[in-house]
């Protein structure tokens, strides 16, 4: 895979390009769940540890993790993926597995975020809330928060006139979604 | 509070120079109203990012589901069948359910046969100069066969079995389905697992299958499926497709 096309992908994936991820994750499925046989994973199984790993992937794309990758996708898809079956037999204890020193060091280099994707109550309601939002408003605090584009640059991705209009809808926004927490935050 | 919110944007920007970094700090220690206010943006990331994977997830399944609809004529109820069989058969005549319920030997070939992803460019990756090799793969995935075809002629250390390989695949895609038996032929009698990623062995023997599908070659095609059909565990490659087609000639 040439540097150039490597960031391409990247860059598809950042955006959230529906055909780039579609084309990921059907060319490496299969050498996956084949991957993941050799530990006796059942293939329902290997199919979600494998779209786990595809969200991971996807989410440090986003994150700017993986702007200075060398390797080329599937072999970092992988090592997410075997170091989440790592990770997940681990939490069975299945020694098996453990001993697999290969298999972490081989991990060594890919910053995997693995953290566990627990939400406190605020952040539950504050999901809640979000998908409440008109489209308008969920699209303008996607792309701050999650895709980490700056205000000039959403301006220009949501063609505002000039910034301060896309700052006042953004704090209108967050009023907003202030409102609805507030709303089943008193249910609680 | 409008400059706090300032402050607080520009730190999700990663946009904060040092003084304002230190204001910010300061804020953050001494200002119950802007941590109050900060965390709640912080948590909104949090939660949005929550909502992405949720929804990505669900997007996958999608994906998964698509899978299973649209590569296995298999999935189609017999139920189904039987009854477009019987509307076609009043409607439009016999020959056309032939078609349908026994699916032509070029259908099931266009159904399953897709070019093996290119999974040896990234060894090449790096090269300043462009190679003939690496433009013959840029050629091979951007779906110029023809070029791709001259190009594999022209790699030198042609004699690496996934060069004949490749090649193969670029003659049946572009029709020249028996030099592309005579090419693959060799390479399903090779010794198992020395090609990067992917057992040579294999994967000849079901794109040989294939193309004798498309010349309408029955029992050759059956010959080569039923060896894949009959792999042991460790080696399933379109181990499950075989049976499908095996079925499907029988």
């Amino acid at each position: 895979m040439s540097e150039k096309k490597l960031k391409h992908i990247i860059d598809q994936l950042k955006k959230g390009d529906q055909k780039t991820l579609e084309k990921i994750y059907l060319e490496n499925r299969e050498g996956f769940i084949n991957f993941s046989r050799k530990y006796n994973i059942e293939e329902q199984d290997a199919v979600d540890i494998y779209q786990d790993a595809i969200i991971v992937l996807r989410e440090n794309a986003v994150n700017g993790k993986m702007d200075a990758l060398q390797s080329n996708i599937s072999t970092y898809l992988f090592a997410i993926g075997k170091y989440k079956i790592y990770h997940n037999f681990r939490i069975r204890s299945r020694e098996d597995l453990k001993d697999d020193v290969d298999l972490l060091q081989e991990n060594v280099d890919f910053d995997v975020n693995l953290d566990e994707d627990v939400l406190t109550n605020e952040q539950k309601v504050l999901q809640k809330c979000f998908e409440e939002l008109g489209e308008r408003c969920k699209s303008i605090l996607k792309l701050f928060y999650y895709q980490g584009y700056n205000l000039d640059e959403i301006q220009d991705i949501l063609e505002y006139s000039n910034k301060k209009v896309l700052k006042s809808q953004k704090s209108r926004c967050i009023r907003h979604l202030k409102d609805l927490v507030q709303k089943y935050g008193g249910k609680n | 509070m409008e400059e706090k919110i300032e402050l607080i944007d520009r730190y999700f920007e990663n946009a904060l120079s040092p003084k304002e970094r230190l204001e910010f700090n300061d804020l953050l220690q001494n200002d119950e109203s802007f941590r109050k206010e900060f965390l709640f943006h912080k948590d909104l990331k949090k939660a949005i990012s929550k909502h992405q994977n949720e929804e990505l997830k669900e997007t996958l399944g999608k994906f998964e589901s698509n899978l299973n609809r649209n590569s296995r004529f298999s999935v189609i109820p017999v139920k189904w069948l039987a009854a477009a069989s019987l509307a076609i058969l009043l409607s439009v005549g016999s020959w056309t359910v032939k078609n349908y319920v026994f699916p032509s030997n070029e259908r099931i070939f266009e159904t399953y046969y897709e070019p093996y992803p290119n999974t040896v460019l990234p060894i090449v990756r790096g090269d300043e100069i462009h190679t003939i090799e690496y433009r013959a793969f840029l050629a091979y995935e951007a779906g110029e066969y023809h070029k791709a075809i001259n190009l594999f002629n022209s790699v030198e250390n042609s004699e690496d079995k996934y060069i004949p390989f490749y090649q193969a695949l670029c003659m049946l895609s572009v029709d020249k389905t028996e030099e592309a038996i005579q090419m693959l032929l060799p390479l399903t009698e090779s010794s198992p697992g020395t090609l990067q990623n992917m057992d040579c062995r294999q994967k000849a023997t079901w794109y040989v299958g294939l193309a004798y599908l498309k010349q309408g070659k029955e029992q050759e095609a059956m010959y080569y499926m039923d060896i894949l059909r009959k792999q042991n565990q460790e080696l399933r490659f379109k181990k499950n497709e075989a049976e499908e087609i095996y079925e499907l000639l029988k």
